[in-house]
């Protein structure tokens, strides 16, 4: 079933250019994976609404998006810095989403801390919580509104290795308990190889390759995504130990 | 940021030096009242031609201001005119100054412009009731703040007696503020509230601190009439009408009838109605006193005279208090 | 000599050239006690301070209800045009207030643009004060809320849309509460540049008469002794609110962090 479709999406953003983006996405981990600068961001905040597209076409789960605002969109959105509302407190930050609608739920709110287990944060301020629970309490202010797609912009970028680890395992687990479709972008190949059920490679704004990460390392049909990856060889051993 | 620090510096020093262009040139300072203005410019040209090492500088204010600055801001002054010389020997002897010249006389006419209302009735015998009309507004400056705002209160009292018309004053201005004449004796009295209680109705009056000011008020249309002097007036270039003789504070021949005119000010000076006559003194700490002067000496001669003249002021023969204490330059007068 | 020492000495000077003639117009005085006790009992010059203030209070009320949506535009929207826009928003910095006032009295005044139409009169009145007010306190409101929308991360105001929030939701509940700390910052500005105008009002509205007005009117007729204590009368009263919504700001914003 598809639930994300991009059909032949292009943004011009002064010398940068977003090429004849065609997507299409399930209910699976999807990564985009790319260098720094490939236009990762770009496509992806042109999904979640913030940015409108030049040309192009998208839908979620059959329904047309493509000219909706951010708040009519049902597509929940982490950017890299989680952007917590300084001014609320961890508590209310989750609780955001539902206030506004007027549909204030406190018992909804803890139920969902319990699951991401930060129960005990929800009465402190962001400002005084450690990455990884700042990625939990920015995750359940994203679940709690029941987003048809989860949108994560390098999560894991700012957080030292041991931290990442457990990360990435919780993301998995989000992923598959409150069974939401996500697309994750990162440079990380590592992450791309623990997380993603498929892999988008992106690089100068285009597509270059779509596929199981696999397939990728095996099968690169094109020299750039061959190098891209290739780099990362060291890596493919400690992918077929996890799978 | 260090190569610009002497520039800095240099730019620091050299402005608290002063004006270069003007530093080695005598700067002669004339305080003077604001209806003198137009008289002092032209006076201050022809000094200026004549002594090319001075450079007059004009400063205009109202009369009492004017004094005060010398007298409670301590700001040096070397020639002080006032629109009211009687201000001269009360507020500056004997400290500041010891001797008063008259020199020049005005008048309190009705100025206004052709597109007032009414502008094409009114005339000496029935301004008042034009004053009178609902949709007519006219406007004087502060009688506290400007002399030539308690004559206008003297010129309507005045009006009262002449016209024989005792609620011309009631009408035009007991009942749109808080000013009003109180007969005693034979005398009118008006005793003034502090300014923030005068309470002006301001859509009948409109009450500014100077008289210039009211210059713009009916340039933008908000008043018809004001209360001006005579020269102001002509100076824009303003119609006007002429008082009679009796009221409007010209002639000294009618002193005595003036003088039954009094207005106490909310500072607790009093002021009778006395003709108009314009007031000019060397202060004791005049720092160029030999161009101070010859400066004073052209107001009163008959070139300035014609200045005076031709721009509304009619000049009145020059006239010294206390003659003994004028310095020797001008004793002739 | 090193760069904090001459840092040091060139700010003393300027903080000294501020506090001096204040200070000076305090200790003078202080020899004449009376004359600051018989003021301060003065019903008269309280109503005109307490009059100056509400006429400043509206003031800031429309520099907020105007220049909020505007700060807000300039800050984080980029239109052709818009360094004219923000030139506009400083010219009342650079007239000189007289003019201001003279060429609000060209519009505002019984044969201006607006005032000839309006229903509201503003020549000496309280809307022409306020007008006047605005003129030139507006851009201190709009430049300081400016710098505060500014100084917020868009991202914020982005999840918050992924989060259901429309754009006006998203104003109100998370642009505004981040930048509150600048929009009372700039009222406070604007109110208190209101309250100290007195060049463009004194055209447009003698009367009723404001505190500078009444100031420079004593000083006229009475002298410096009898305005001193008005105007100190007035710099306590201004410092007095300044100092207490600073004080309140300040809290908030330590009780927000602990």
């Amino acid at each position: 079933m598809k639930v994300l479709e991009l059909q032949q999406v292009s943004k011009r953003l002064g010398k940068f250019t977003l090429q004849d983006i065609s997507l299409s996405i399930g209910k699976e981990y999807f990564i985009l994976l790319g260098p720094t600068g490939a236009g990762k961001s770009v496509l992806i905040e042109i999904i979640a609404g913030i940015i409108t597209p030049d040309t192009g076409s998208i839908s979620l789960n059959g329904r047309e998006i493509t000219g909706l605002p951010p708040e009519k969109r049902h597509i929940g959105f982490l950017p890299q810095d989680y952007a917590l509302f300084p001014h609320l407190s961890v508590m209310k930050n989750i609780e955001y989403g539902l206030r506004i609608k007027g549909k204030k739920n406190k018992f909804e709110v803890i139920e969902i801390s319990k699951k991401l287990g930060i129960e005990h944060l929800l009465e402190r301020h962001p400002e005084n919580l450690s990455g990884g629970e700042k990625q939990r309490v920015a995750l359940a202010r994203a679940l709690i509104v029941q987003p048809e797609l989860l949108l994560l912009d390098e999560p894991l970028s700012a957080v030292d290795l041991k931290t990442k680890e457990k990360l990435m395992e919780e993301l998995k687990r989000v992923h598959r308990e409150f069974d939401v479709p996500v697309v994750h972008v990162t440079h990380s190949f590592l992450e791309a190889g623990i997380l993603a059920d498929r892999v988008a490679v992106i690089m100068e704004g285009k597509i270059m390759q779509i596929g199981k990460i696999r397939e990728l390392l095996s099968d690169a049909t094109s020299r750039e995504v061959a190098e891209f990856v290739g780099v990362k060889d060291l890596f493919v051993e400690l992918i077929s130990q996890l799978e | 940021m260090e190569k610009l620090l002497p520039i800095i510096i240099c730019l620091v020093i050299s402005c608290c030096m002063g004006d270069v262009q003007t530093a080695e040139k005598v700067k002669l300072k004339v305080l003077h009242a604001g209806s003198l203005t137009e008289p002092m410019k032209e006076l201050e040209k022809i000094f200026e031609e004549r002594n090319p090492e001075v450079d007059v500088q004009l400063e205009a204010a109202g009369s009492a201001k004017t004094i005060r600055k010398v007298t409670e801001l301590d700001r040096e002054a070397d020639v002080v005119a006032s629109a009211d010389y009687s201000l001269i020997p009360h507020m500056m002897y004997p400290k500041y100054a010891n001797w008063t010249i008259r020199f020049a006389s005005n008048q309190i006419v009705i100025a206004y412009l052709d597109d007032s209302k009414y502008s094409n009735e009114i005339n000496q015998d029935n301004w008042y009731e034009i004053l009178r009309r609902g949709d007519v507004k006219f406007g004087f400056s502060n009688p506290n703040d400007d002399p030539c705002g308690y004559r206008s209160q003297m010129v309507i009292q005045l009006a009262e007696l002449y016209y024989n018309d005792s609620s011309i004053y009631d009408d035009l201005v007991a009942s749109n503020s808080n000013l009003k004449f109180v007969e005693k004796d034979g005398n009118y009295i008006l005793e003034m509230p502090e300014s923030e209680n005068i309470n002006p109705n301001t859509e009948k009056l409109m009450i500014r601190s100077m008289e210039v000011e009211l210059i713009y008020g009916i340039e933008e249309g908000e008043i018809d009439y004001y209360f001006i002097y005579r020269s102001v007036a002509k100076q824009h270039n303003h119609k006007f009408v002429e008082l009679p003789d009796e009221i409007d504070l010209s002639n000294e021949s009618f002193s005595d009838k003036y003088s039954k005119i009094k207005v106490i000010l909310a500072n607790g000076k009093e002021v009778s109605a006395k003709p108009i006559i314009y007031g000019i003194t060397i202060p004791k700490n005049a720092p160029n006193k030999e161009y101070a002067e010859k400066f004073v000496k052209l107001v009163v001669s008959k070139e300035g005279r014609e200045v005076f003249e031709k721009l509304g002021q009619p000049p009145v023969k020059a006239f010294a208090d206390f003659p003994e204490n004028l310095p020797e330059s001008l004793k002739d007068i | 000599m090193k760069l904090s020492t001459i840092f040091a000495l060139l700010s003393s000077i300027l903080v000294l050239f501020v506090i001096l003639p204040v200070f000076s117009t305090f200790t003078t005085q202080f020899s004449d006690l009376n004359g600051l006790v018989q003021t301060f009992q003065d019903y008269d010059v309280w109503r005109t301070i307490l009059f100056t203030a509400y006429a400043a209070f509206l003031s800031t009320l429309f520099a907020v209800l105007f220049g909020t949506p505007l700060a807000y535009t300039l800050a984080r929207t980029e239109f052709p045009g818009k360094n004219v826009v923000s030139g506009v928003v400083d010219l009342p910095v650079i007239i000189p207030h007289v003019v201001a006032g003279i060429a609000l009295l060209s519009v505002f005044g019984s044969k201006g643009m607006i005032g000839s139409i309006s229903p509201v009169k503003f020549v000496d009145a309280l809307p022409g004060i306020v007008v006047a007010m605005l003129f030139v306190s507006a851009p201190f409101y709009i430049n300081t809320a400016r710098e505060g929308f500014q100084s917020i991360n868009p991202r914020f105001e982005q999840v918050a849309r992924t989060l259901g929030a429309t754009q006006f939701k998203v104003f109100f509940t998370v642009t505004i509460p981040l930048t509150w700390r600048h929009i009372a910052a700039g009222a406070l500005m604007s109110w208190a540049r209101a309250i100290s105008e007195f060049g463009a009002i004194v055209i447009i509205a003698y009367y009723p008469m404001v505190a500078s007005t009444l100031i420079y009117d004593r000083f006229l007729n009475s002298g410096l002794q009898a305005s001193r204590p008005i105007s100190i009368l007035l710099i306590l009263f201004s410092l007095s609110v300044f100092i207490t919504i600073r004080v309140l700001l300040w809290n908030g914003r330590k009780n927000e962090s602990s």
